[in-house]
Parts: structure tokens; sequence; C-alpha cells
């Protein structure tokens, strides 16, 4: 499937995840929605340890 | 044996055979005969407003005594939800070269590729109003099941809606995987009418009693964890205002040697009752 131009994921109050009308942003914010929040990488790099 | 004379010898004078071109048109699900659809060509004003009345419950009727005056008024209010119509344009330049040199009529061919593109995206702007429904059954992670189909029907039913309206819309891998419907249905312990209608055909009428439409704009990986987002909706649920739905105009452009090829689609859908629409997320990785 393409990726939409159109859409934006949002976090519903009940916690799932949906993709939504870009032109419903401001409507659904208000009934509580949430933008989704960048999540920290899992991978870290390590630091060589001098030997 | 050698020096035969072989196709391969005998360059220009074996021509290419053209087969008919294919198409790989968008495949829709025909959800426009779900929505409540109001068609507004030739008239004027680019705004339809869907009214809603507000809800009289059993509550509001009072038993009153024989011969006593009943003095309260129920007040009875009516609210209305706008759908003012967007363009949706979807445009190619085809040379006059590229025009000549085909075989084939390349305009009528592009304009169908257009029409069909433009019927996914009326389409997709709709299934991208699932997301906003407050209801839901299901979630992220969660493999579809029985329970879910009714939980659904049950909030729709305990919201007053008229069930006989009802309809679902849900994801290819919601419709066919190995976690959505079919295996509820048509599993190989299944037996009975429906079990051997999916067998036979590969698709059901109806489940769960109601029409069940499979439609390919339904992101099947939402915020990337797998799941897919359907919806279970009544009629009166989505509303959908548009204003002759599609047109294709075909313009000379001379200075650019090429025709101009213009779709333009103007259509605004819109929620309008909240309580009648549950969104259905479920697991489908």
């Amino acid at each position: 499937m393409n990726k939409k131009k159109d859409k934006i994921l949002l976090e519903r109050p009940d916690g799932n995840m949906a993709y939504v009308n870009k032109d419903l942003l401001n409507h659904l914010l208000a009934k509580g929605f949430k933008k989704p929040s960048k999540k920290e990488p899992v991978t870290q790099v390590k630091k060589k340890s001098k030997k | 044996m050698a020096n035969e004379t072989l196709s391969a010898n005998i360059a220009g004078l074996v021509d290419d055979i053209q087969a008919e071109s294919l198409m790989k048109l968008q495949d829709t699900a025909g959800i426009l005969d779900i929505v409540r659809w109001i068609d507004s060509s030739g008239e004027k004003g680019k705004t339809v407003d869907f009214p809603i009345y507000g809800t009289v419950t059993s509550g509001d009727v009072s038993e009153v005594a024989e011969g006593t005056d009943h003095s309260t008024n129920k007040q009875v209010t009516n609210a209305a939800t706008s759908a003012t119509v967007a363009e949706h344009v979807v445009m190619a330049n085809i040379s006059d070269l590229s025009v000549m040199s085909s075989t084939n009529d390349l305009v009528d061919e592009i304009s169908t590729l257009f029409s069909s593109a433009m019927r996914a995206k009326l389409e997709d702007d709709i299934v991208g109003l699932f997301g906003s429904f407050t209801q839901t059954v299901a979630g992220a992670g969660t493999t579809m099941s029985a329970d879910h189909w009714y939980d659904a029907i049950r909030q729709i039913k305990a919201n007053s809606g008229d069930l006989s309206n009802l309809a679902a819309v849900i994801s290819p891998k919601q419709y066919y995987g190995a976690k959505g419907l079919r295996p509820l249905i048509s599993g190989t312990t299944h037996t009975g009418e429906l079990s051997e209608s999916f067998k036979n055909k590969g698709f059901v009428d109806m489940a769960f009693g109601m029409p069940v439409l499979v439609s390919n704009e339904i992101n099947e990986d939402v915020g990337g964890f797998g799941d897919a987002a359907g919806a279970i909706f009544l009629k009166g649920a989505v509303g959908l205002h548009t204003k002759g739905l599609m047109n294709i105009e075909i313009e000379r452009n001379a200075s650019a040697r090429a025709f101009e090829l213009v779709a333009v689609g103007r259509w605004k859908e819109v929620e309008l009752v909240d309580d009648w629409a549950v969104y259905f997320l479920s697991d489908v990785s």
C-alpha cells in the first residue's frame, strides 16, 4: 500500500493508534487524541574499552 | 546442419505482437452504498448540512394522573454536521508523439486509470474517519474473535442504532488472514452453510448479520505494530457529500504538443453519529 500523504498517526484516548485524515487533527486533539511520542532508540552504541 | 536461416537472422522483418494492455485498476469495496450519501450536482452551494435530532428517551415520558396538568416540556433539539466539498485532482500530460505512436487509445486508457484511482481515494478518505470513532473493540496486538463482532453490535445497539443498516469494512488481512474473519467462520473444524460458502466462493455475503466489505485502503501496519484498522458502523454514522463525484477533462496544449488530462473529484466525508460506529483494530501480523 502506498504511503498516504494526507493521513496522520495519532494515539487514541484508549491507547490504540490510528491513521486518520489530516484535516481532523485539531478536532481529534480536542477530543483527547495525542500525537505519538517519539521513542528512544532501543540499541545503544557501546564505548570501546581501551586495552 | 549449418547455415540455416533463423528468425534471428532477419532483423527488421519480425514484428513484435502487442497483447492487449493490462490495467491494474484499483479494487474498491463499494463503500458508497453503506454511507449516507448526498450528491448536490446542479444545486447552488458547496456545503450540505446533515441534520441530526437530539435523543428523546423513555425517561422523557411521564405517567400523569388523570385530570392533572402536565407542565414539563421536553425541548427537542437538532444539530447539523456540515460537509463542504473539497477538490481532489490527478492529472497527466500525454505527448502528441506518444499518442500518435501508441497502438492503443492512450488518452482513453489513462482516463480509466485515473477514474479508478479517484474512486480509491474517495474510499481512502472514508476509511480515514475510522480512527476517530470513539467506541472500540479488540485493539493493538489482539487477534480478532467472534466476541469482538458481537461486542461491536452490542455497543451500537445500546445506542439505539438500527442494526438493519449495519456494515463492516475491514482490511484484506482482517478478512482472509490467519488472524482474521476467515478462521472464525471457515476453519478446518467448521461446518455449515457459512463455512461452505467461504470455501466454495472465497467469501461470504453476510457475517454476523451484516455485509462485510474488504478495503485495500485500510492500513495493515498501524504505527508499525502489525495491526489493521477496520470499522463496524451504521449507514447514518458516516455522511458523504459529492458534487458530481468526479469528471475527467481533456484539453489540447498546443505549445507543449500534448493532451492535458485532468481528473477532478469533489467530495467531503464526515462523521455524523459517533455512537453508531466502532473502531476495529486487530492484530494481523
